[in-house]
């Protein structure tokens, strides 16, 4: 009975695995780039953010190839990757990935170059460049802001407690004298 | 002992929304900033660089007020001396705690080796102490000696001051020096806006609570003169 309710729980937390970091859908993507080629359309899939630490994707999807494509990726710094798109079949999807430690440090607007060129006659059919944001993850920072925040808070606080219960404090006496 | 409560009430109400307006602009309107290793931690900014000004305006009021009281014994520089190091005191535990914890969660690394080890956190450390040391030896029976040796002890903010202000640019320092710098152009325009925001409402905050501090004070001495009249 036990056993059998510990099944269910781990069954029903499993559609809230990590699994989905490493999606190819088109919809876990922030950017859409169109391009036209020969006879083909080619969508090519990214996110603007490549978050260090975690491997970043783009997905190619090219309807109608009759012709054999290269396509080669490649960052300012010199990181490139590179894939065939085949042609003979009416879609095709393929991606490529850059692993999580392909940079250490933030950059932003940091052009990706991508070039395509048709296999057999080796011409270059598309030229593009994107733009994208290299981050690093954000840590978990917010009890650090929130501790400092609460500082100022109880600091003036404080104080102006102090300050009222001096001024109490001296009230009753100029009232004893008074009398 | 009638006092002019509407302008200082206007003052202390402006300022207390001029930090609420900070405090919205720093934690809401503006998002987690870029280029930091903690992004949200990040908008203690907006609280610790103010604070951290308005200590050293509050300590060189004591210097100011020490050296007037050493050059013609004023009582009325003596007062905005004390009271202004209290102030000083109390805006420099805000400056220095969140600073802590900022350093703690962007650089990281152990606190106590940063503050012995990092210039401008070893001498705004010691500035602070110095300060508390002003603070304690000001509670005690106020005999012309004691005033004039407090005043001595106040005067040493203008070497302290000017120190801890500019370690960070001539000593060993991981501290970031914005002001005064190519860095304070560079400085993002939603930065400034809120930078300036919390300058502006820290500094009459700190007009607000030294005019009160010092009534509290003048109150004390009526009533000690009193006292002794009575006797």
């Amino acid at each position: 009975m036990r056993i059998g309710l510990i099944l269910v729980i781990l069954l029903s937390l499993a559609p809230f695995s990590s699994a989905g970091q490493y999606c190819h859908e088109d919809n876990c993507f922030t950017n859409r780039g169109y391009i036209h080629l020969n006879e083909e359309d080619l969508y090519v899939y990214y996110n603007s953010l490549f978050t260090i630490g975690e491997n970043w994707f783009v997905v190619f999807h090219v309807t109608g190839t009759d012709n054999d494509y290269d396509v080669d990726l490649s960052f300012e710094d010199g990181n490139s990757k590179s894939l065939t798109l085949p042609g003979g079949s009416s879609n095709h999807t393929d991606s490529v990935s850059f692993p999580g430690s392909t940079f250490a440090s933030e950059k932003f607007d940091f052009n990706l170059h991508l070039t395509i060129t048709q296999s057999q006659s080796g011409e270059v059919v598309a030229n593009s460049t994107f733009k994208i944001d290299i981050n690093k993850p954000s840590d978990d920072d917010m009890f650090y802001l929130w501790g400092g925040m609460t500082v100022f808070w109880v600091a003036i606080g404080a104080y102006v407690l102090y300050l009222s219960s001096q001024f109490r404090e001296l009230n009753k006496k100029v009232e004893r004298i008074e009398k | 002992m009638k006092y002019k409560w509407e302008l200082r009430e206007a003052v202390g109400l402006l300022g207390f929304l001029l930090v609420l307006a900070t405090l919205y602009f720093g934690l809401i309107s503006t998002g987690p900033a870029k280029f930091f290793t903690a992004p949200n931690a990040q908008k203690l900014f907006y609280f610790h660089v103010p604070s951290g000004l308005v200590t050293y305006l509050a300590f060189l009021m004591v210097v100011g007020g020490s050296a007037l009281y050493l050059y013609n014994q004023s009582h009325y520089a003596d007062r905005v001396a004390k009271c202004s190091a209290e102030l000083g005191i109390v805006f420099g535990f805000m400056s220095l705690a969140s600073g802590t914890f900022w350093m703690k969660a962007e650089w990281g690394g152990d606190i106590a080796s940063r503050f012995l080890t990092d210039m401008r956190l070893a001498t705004t450390l010691a500035m602070w102490i110095l300060y508390i040391a002003y603070f304690v030896y000001r509670r005690q029976p106020e005999t012309s000696i004691v005033k004039n040796n407090a005043a001595v002890l106040g005067m040493s903010g203008l070497i302290m001051v000017p120190l801890s202000y500019l370690s960070s640019r001539f000593l060993r320092s991981h501290h970031p020096v914005i002001v005064g710098t190519a860095d304070q152009d560079s400085l993002d325009p939603s930065l400034r806006v809120g930078l300036y925001m919390g300058i502006l409402a820290f500094i009459l905050l700190y007009s607000f609570l030294l005019n009160i501090r010092m009534q509290i004070e003048e109150m004390d001495k009526v009533i000690f003169s009193r006292k002794m009249g009575n006797l």
